[in-house]
């Protein structure tokens, strides 16, 4: 009786066995994990091709006046990478820190304004081309005419 | 008091799937397992609701584990702390508007933590549980 006691005192002053859990660091993600995407509207073009590869349906691309509101509903995002993968202008990134966790839902939702330009001839408002063009021609040469012109003045001779 | 302490040192997780594909089960069970292991911290994995502090659940709730989800839901102890994990379970995720789905869970019981991902990173759910812990040393 007496041993018992003397360990249920002793437990009492000893430190816990387990680790503290506010200090504590897990192992780092793996190199090229597949996390949550980062859009970066600089660099978008309002394509729509991100829109129409991806399975969960969380991109919505509208337009509101003079602006493209790009809209992410990344509480349904399945990390599956399409978008990334056909994106023409690299606008879309796997974020470094991959994915989030909130306590708030609102958190998910991404909602980036994307500037349009004006059309040549009629001045209707169409997405900025130049990244695409430097692209296919190369960095710091003319830009064609047609990539400046809106569809309705392109088929116009 | 000492019920606060011992809940925010140690909690005890019940893991509940309302019709999850499997994959975040996998990597909650990942999370006990030895990489990650956060038995070393004082988490276990418990049998019965009764006995937990957090509850992770998993899925996007379809008709048939609804109930089972609010019976659970009042079995917990107070304060009864839900965590969400994955894109179903957030938002019903590719499931959502399917004909057999009544969720996502923060529809019918109060929520949390949100842990995003699908499937979820074990490392995530830890952040996750964290935030959970949080709410234990408030004192909700
Ligand atoms: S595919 Fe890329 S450029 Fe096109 S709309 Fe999506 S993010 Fe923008
Ligand atoms: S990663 Fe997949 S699910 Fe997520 S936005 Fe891109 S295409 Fe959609």
């Amino acid at each position: 009786m007496l041993p018992l006691i003397r360990i249920l005192i002793e437990n009492i002053f000893k430190p816990p066995i387990t680790e503290d859990i506010s200090s504590v660091n897990l192992p780092k993600h793996p190199k090229g994990f597949h996390g949550h995407p980062e859009h970066d509207p600089t660099r978008c073009i309002a394509c729509g091709i991100c829109q129409y590869f991806c399975p969960a349906k969380v991109i919505k691309i509208s337009q509101i006046d003079d602006k493209i509101n790009y809209h992410m509903d990344l509480d349904q995002c399945t990390c599956c990478g399409q978008c990334i993968d056909y994106c023409p202008t690299n606008a879309i990134k796997h974020r470094p820190n991959p994915y989030f966790v909130t306590t708030n839902l609102d958190d998910f939702k991404v909602d980036h304004q994307i500037n349009l330009i004006k059309c040549a001839k009629c001045g209707a408002f169409i997405p900025d081309m130049t990244l695409i063009a430097n692209k296919l021609f190369g960095e710091g040469k003319p830009i064609p005419k047609h990539l400046s012109l809106c569809p309705k003045c392109k088929r116009k001779p | 008091m000492i019920f606060k302490i011992g809940r925010s040192k140690s909690p005890w997780i019940f893991h509940l799937n309302t019709g999850s594909c499997n994959g975040c089960d996998i990597e909650i069970v990942a999370l006990f397992a030895s990489r990650y292991d956060v038995e070393r911290l004082g988490c276990k994995l418990v049998g019965s609701p009764k006995h937990a502090d957090i509850c992770l659940v998993t899925g996007p709730v379809t008709a048939r584990s609804k109930e089972p989800l609010l019976k659970i839901y009042d079995m917990l102890p107070n304060p009864k702390v839900i965590v969400c994990v994955g894109a179903c379970s957030i938002s019903s995720g590719v499931f959502t508007d399917g004909y057999s789905i009544v969720g996502p869970a923060h529809k019918l019981i109060p929520v949390t933590a949100y842990v995003g991902g699908c499937s979820a990173h074990p490392k995530n759910i830890f952040l996750g549980l964290k935030k959970a812990i949080e709410v234990f040393k408030e004192g909700r």
